[in-house]
């Protein structure tokens, strides 16, 4: 069974340019309608694929797993986009608990070991000491915010991605650095053209919903002196 | 070599009304190493389930397409303590929906779950809560066996160690404190959370008990005010009770109803309408009651939130309000099927229907029934009802003696004495109000002086049986239990030495207590004042 053949099939039509100026006219909210279906869809066929996982026969297994990960890549996509939307909307919780700092970006490195990205980079998270026991933040919001950013820094990576948790001052840093041409470059990989800086601005609105009193967090996207560049995910005390 | 997963002892359930969504979720747990799972498509299937087994997790959709939602279903769960303490519970919800699921809801899960749902959210999901639950499981054991001081020094035993653990730690310290009426000591816990992090909201919250338990009524406004003006804390149920008891504590009947009634704007659920329907009743607002108890009775209706007493509470309204045709229908559509509608309440509030209607034979008859399945000498709704119609029917004696014994039965209990001046002025009969409440007090106050008098003179022995002789009349009467339990505490003091038969019987008193007013001020007090007791008289170091 040729399963990369039926992740290709498309399975909408193409828009007509009757159907296509249709959607232009639409509200934003069916828009959101329509890709919640998407990825509801979707969300159905990573589980069976997660699901068919189990099944022993070596070759099959890997090509569900390359399978399962553009399910859990495209997932994640829509996810950020809907949490964007309804962010932009007004509907986007922040339901802050006490986590574990260290715990956060431990599971996330171990969570992308397996990705296809860490066949060509090194991903490893650096000695977490330095982080503080606990933060208030919301654990689904910034493990969305951290994905995104993981993922955009093993796309540029050469060699090697790091990733780690400290107290600056009144906040707390997530931090993920990068060994790749660093910022202003132009990034001519397939993968840019799916790129809608979707994942950046989710990181933007994820910082901007945890607050303490005045305060709020934010983004820092900044070169590295050694080359390459470093993400900052700041959090409020 | 099969690999052995941290979850293999995990027992779930799954609650999905589509079998789809039940096969993949089954998979996604296996996939985890869960392989104990049974599923059940709406909330009646699974409450049956969970009186039947004991599950560890359970993963619930919140649209289950039945009268019963996934939320109300876990209200239900925890109201009525039908799960484990230990046992987990997700909630499955749309993207779309979680906003408004998660934002405004009675009870909060363990965690949410944002479709599609994935094996990797759910190990994360669990493995965080389970290793809360894991560092927090000796205090966790001593607050379910109500051993307060314990809970409290197995807090600090997480605090010394200074790590991951210390603000949950906090969390649960103040509330122990609070249980122990050591309202000072859980006041510096939350002001040392708050220093942490302003604003957390639990610890305002904890704050504002800690100010209302010392009578600090003003500065536990100010407080629940300023959370519910948040963002965070707008949609705060705990907040808003706490308001609510406030004010009413302070005699402002109409601030406290508004609070409840804009909580029942906020969280929308039938419990909260319950609340209202029941405080404007007491004061004498049966607009508002009723129509907040039509719509419990129509939101609850086939629900497993559904409450038999509400349709006889709003029967009881209808007739008050002078609408008995509506509470006559009512109450016929409640009889179907239903055991409490035939008991001595539905027939009592039947009575003053047909009696009101003219229907003399028929509220005679029903009130011959309602004496007959009373309970008598309880302060509930049912004897309020019968005597009510006593009252109508021109029983006075039969109506005021009924009054007296609920009276006499919970004498310190304040709503229920709001609830007997309502029912006497509405039947005409407000100047007995004085003598009635008198006479009732009177022979519970003269064993429990008779009872004081006999220990103030050294007859310890003598006034422990005769105030345990008080409690066999009116084993539900707090103001005895709270009586019974200082008396047996300071018996201890003055023989200078704790038995463990005194012990275990304050604990009985206080446990009663706890069943029939809990989170009580007055109760958590007697708490600290056995605590203190025990602690004097423990065996100095040498």
């Amino acid at each position: 069974m040729n399963l990369s053949g039926l992740m290709a099939t498309p399975t909408l039509r193409e828009p007509t340019p009757q159907t296509l100026a249709g959607m232009m006219t639409l509200p934003p909210a069916y828009a959101a309608l329509a890709v919640h279906d998407i990825k509801n869809a979707l969300g159905s066929l990573e589980a069976r694929l997660e699901c068919l996982q189990q099944v022993p026969e070596k070759t099959a297994r890997s090509q569900l797993h390359a399978a399962w990960q553009d399910c859990v890549q495209l997932r994640r996509r829509l996810v950020a986009f809907l949490t964007l939307y309804g962010a932009e909307s007004g509907g986007m919780p922040c339901l802050v608990s006490d986590e574990s700092p260290a715990d956060l970006m431990t599971r996330l490195v171990s969570d992308t070991s397996n990705d296809e990205a860490t066949r060509r980079v090194s991903l490893r998270v650096t000695d977490l000491a330095a982080a503080p026991a606990f933060w208030y933040f919301d654990p689904r919001l910034v493990r969305l915010a951290m994905d995104a950013a993981l993922h955009n820094a093993l796309r540029f990576a050469s060699s090697e991605v790091i990733v780690g948790a400290e107290r600056r001052g009144e906040d707390l840093i997530l931090w993920i650095e990068d060994d790749g041409p660093g910022l202003g470059t132009v990034d001519l990989s397939p993968e840019a053209k799916a790129s809608t800086g979707v994942g950046t601005a989710l990181c933007r609105v994820v910082a901007q919903a945890h607050r303490s009193g005045e305060r709020h967090g934010g983004v820092c996207l900044q070169n590295r002196p050694q080359g390459g560049t470093r993400f900052e995910l700041n959090l409020p005390a | 070599m099969a690999t052995i997963s941290p979850y293999s002892n995990i027992s779930a359930l799954l609650i999905d009304d589509m079998a789809s969504q039940q096969a993949t979720l089954r998979g996604l747990l296996t996939t985890l190493g869960v392989t104990r799972v049974e599923v059940a498509s709406n909330a009646d299937a699974a409450l049956r389930q969970i009186a039947r087994k004991r599950f560890s997790l359970i993963l619930c959709d919140y649209n289950l397409n039945a009268s019963t939602d996934g939320q109300q279903l876990l209200e239900h769960l925890r109201e009525q303590k039908l799960m484990p303490p230990d046992c987990l519970f997700f909630m499955i919800t749309a993207e779309a929906a979680y906003a408004s699921v998660a934002s405004a809801t009675e009870h909060r899960p363990d965690g949410y779950l944002l479709k599609p749902v994935t094996a990797g959210n759910i190990g994360e999901r669990l493995s965080s809560q389970l290793e809360r639950r894991q560092a927090l499981r000796n205090v966790y054991q001593r607050m379910e066996r109500q051993e307060w001081s314990d809970a409290v020094n197995e807090c600090d035993k997480l605090l010394t160690a200074g790590n991951r653990w210390s603000m949950a730690a906090l969390q649960v310290k103040g509330p122990a404190l609070l249980q122990l009426g050591r309202h000072e000591d859980a006041r510096a816990v939350f002001e040392k959370a708050l220093a942490v992090r302003s604003g957390l909201t639990w610890a305002q919250i904890g704050l504002a008990r800690a100010c209302k338990a010392a009578h600090q009524l003003d500065e536990s406004i100010r407080i629940t005010s300023a959370v519910l003006d948040e963002p965070d804390g707008a949609k705060n149920a705990e907040a808003f009770d706490l308001l609510a008891e406030c004010h009413e504590e302070k005699g402002q009947v109409a601030e406290a109803l508004k609070t409840l009634q804009r909580s029942a704007e906020v969280l929308p659920s039938a419990r909260r309408q319950r609340m209202v329907a029941e405080c404007a009743y007491r004061h004498g607002d049966l607009v508002t009651a009723k129509a907040s108890y039509a719509r419990v009775v129509k939101a609850t209706r086939g629900s497993i939130a559904a409450n038999p007493q509400d349709g006889l509470a709003l029967a009881q309204t209808l007739v008050d309000c002078g609408e008995m045709k509506e509470a006559v229908a009512l109450l016929d559509e409640e009889s179907r099927g239903n055991a409490t509608a035939v008991g001595a309440a539905a027939m009592a509030v039947r009575g003053q229907a047909l009696h009101k209607l003219g229907d003399a034979d028929g509220a005679k008859d029903a009130a011959g029934r309602a004496h007959s399945f009373l309970t008598k000498g309880r302060a509930d709704f049912a004897t309020l009802a019968v005597a009510k119609l006593a009252l109508q029917r021109g029983e006075t004696a039969t109506g005021l003696s009924l009054l007296q014994q609920a009276i006499r039965a919970d004498h310190e209990n304040k709503r229920f004495g709001q609830l007997v001046s309502h029912a006497l002025s509405e039947t005409g009969h407000e100047a007995d109000r004085e003598r009635l409440f008198d006479d009732a007090i009177q022979g519970i106050k003269t064993q429990v002086n008779e009872a004081k008098s006999q220990f103030l003179s050294g007859h310890t022995a003598e006034a422990l049986s005769l105030i345990e002789s008080a409690l066999s009349d009116v084993p539900e009467n707090t103001g005895v239990l709270l009586q019974a339990a200082q008396m047996s505490c300071m018996a201890m003091r003055m023989s200078k030495r704790s038995d463990n038969a005194t012990i275990l019987r304050v604990q009985r008193y206080l446990g009663r207590l706890d069943k029939l007013m809990p989170g009580n001020d007055r109760v958590m007090r007697m708490r600290r004042y056995l605590s203190e007791t025990l602690t004097m008289l423990e065996p100095k170091a040498a």
